[in-house]
């Protein structure tokens, strides 16, 4: 049972390596994926499901869109009700080597929070929509035709304005495998 | 079999895109592309925008940005709601040159409409809002990344033509109210953006 277990895991990592000794052009890609992020102003960490659709326009540019469903704090005094994101914009790809993208982009976006409700207020907190804006930085390696990994660290930038009012700026990372369509070259 | 299809397909609608856009300072080029704007020098205080916007280009020196901007803005105690919906004519004052030359410089004057609602944060039943009418004027320049990708940063000066709301305070009290005398206030608004373009809607007659 192991040896055919290690032997499966062997046969799929020799035809991924095979796959990407190919030079690939990629199409379009997605992924969905748990999301880290800090808030720069305030001690809370928020944690997303994160979802990203990005489409290869060209050689050298991407368009991205993006969506963060706010699942919690890592903290246990957590600073939001929920603060769901949705981010789109535009990249210019760097092929760093064969089927390796490193690609920086410009994101705007919006954000759907609420913070908690503090003891001392004397109204309840508000939920609203404000605008955010992002730069953010995506590694991915194309290792199969339908398969990448990826890694990406963001800066995002926004207010939530909103009683009580909280800066939303952060730092955020998330990493995993996505599934893409690419073509040989 | 499926995921074939799909890779042909997706194929073949690039290359059409790529090829009908060969030449991308033709007359007629639509763009596509993102913003962000800052929002400032305004008693409103200072605010973040997110938005979008398409152009279309006439001629060889002008082109025309239609574009949808939602800025917020807190300043206590009130929270300002703008929306942004117009157009500005862009004038490119050197001869216009597209990648590899890495910068174009421009001048933009436009008109827009615009919507603000303003809400006393910490009593959110008092809010007013109204529509009105603005235009803007100001400088800015694409920086071309590719041929067909430019960062635009522009920064321009907005003039509303409606009276403006303002929060009054009697003794810790505060109430909206409509000042006709503050019409012709404006606040300064810088951009960022990218736009890629597409295709030309139209082909310059030879």
């Amino acid at each position: 049972m192991e040896k055919k277990a290690i032997a499966s895991i062997v046969f799929f990592s020799l035809s991924v390596t095979m796959q990407s000794q190919k030079v690939l052009q990629p199409l379009a890609s997605s992924y969905l994926t748990l999301s880290q992020s800090i808030l720069t102003n305030y001690a809370a960490s928020p944690f997303y499901l994160h979802g990203n659709l990005t489409v290869f326009m060209n050689d050298n540019t991407s368009a991205a869109g993006e969506i963060y469903y706010y699942l919690g704090e890592t903290q246990d005094i957590k600073k939001f009700d929920f603060s769901h994101l949705l981010l789109w914009g535009l990249g210019k790809n760097f092929p760093l080597t064969r089927n390796f993208y490193l690609t920086p982009y410009l994101q705007t976006g919006l954000s759907y929070s609420k913070t908690k409700t503090m003891a001392t207020d004397s109204i309840p907190a508000q939920a609203g929509i404000t605008p955010l804006v992002s730069v953010k930085s995506d590694l991915q390696y194309f290792i199969h035709p339908i398969f990448h990994f990826f890694l990406q660290v963001r800066f995002l930038y926004g207010q939530h304005v909103y009683h009580p009012p909280l800066s939303l700026h952060q730092i955020g990372l998330s990493a995993g495998l996505g599934i893409n369509f690419a073509r040989e070259k | 079999m499926k995921i074939k299809y799909l890779c042909l397909t997706s194929t073949l609608l690039l290359k059409s895109i790529d090829l009908l856009t060969q030449n991308t300072s033709t007359t007629g080029m639509l763009s596509l592309g993102i913003r962000s704007t800052i929002s400032t020098f305004s008693h409103d205080g200072v605010g973040l925008g997110t938005g979008g916007q398409f152009r279309i280009r006439f001629s060889p020196r002008v082109n025309s940005d239609w574009f949808l901007d939602y800025i917020t803005i807190e300043k206590k105690p009130v929270r300002n709601t703008y929306y942004h919906i117009g157009w500005s004519v862009i004038y490119y004052f050197l001869r216009y040159q597209d990648a590899p030359r890495s910068i174009q410089p421009f001048l933009a004057a436009g008109h827009c409409f615009d919507y603000n609602q303003k809400t006393i944060i910490l009593q959110p039943h008092l809010k007013k809002d109204r529509w009105g009418s603005a235009v803007q004027a100001g400088a800015g320049m694409h920086v071309f990344i590719t041929p067909r990708l430019d960062i635009t940063s522009i920064c321009q000066y907005m003039i509303h033509f409606t009276p403006e709301i303002v929060a009054a305070n009697y003794n810790g009290t505060y109430t909206l109210e409509i000042h006709e005398h503050n019409a012709l206030e404006g606040h300064l608004l810088i951009t960022a953006g990218l736009n890629y373009k597409l295709f030309p809607l139209w082909k310059k007659k030879q």
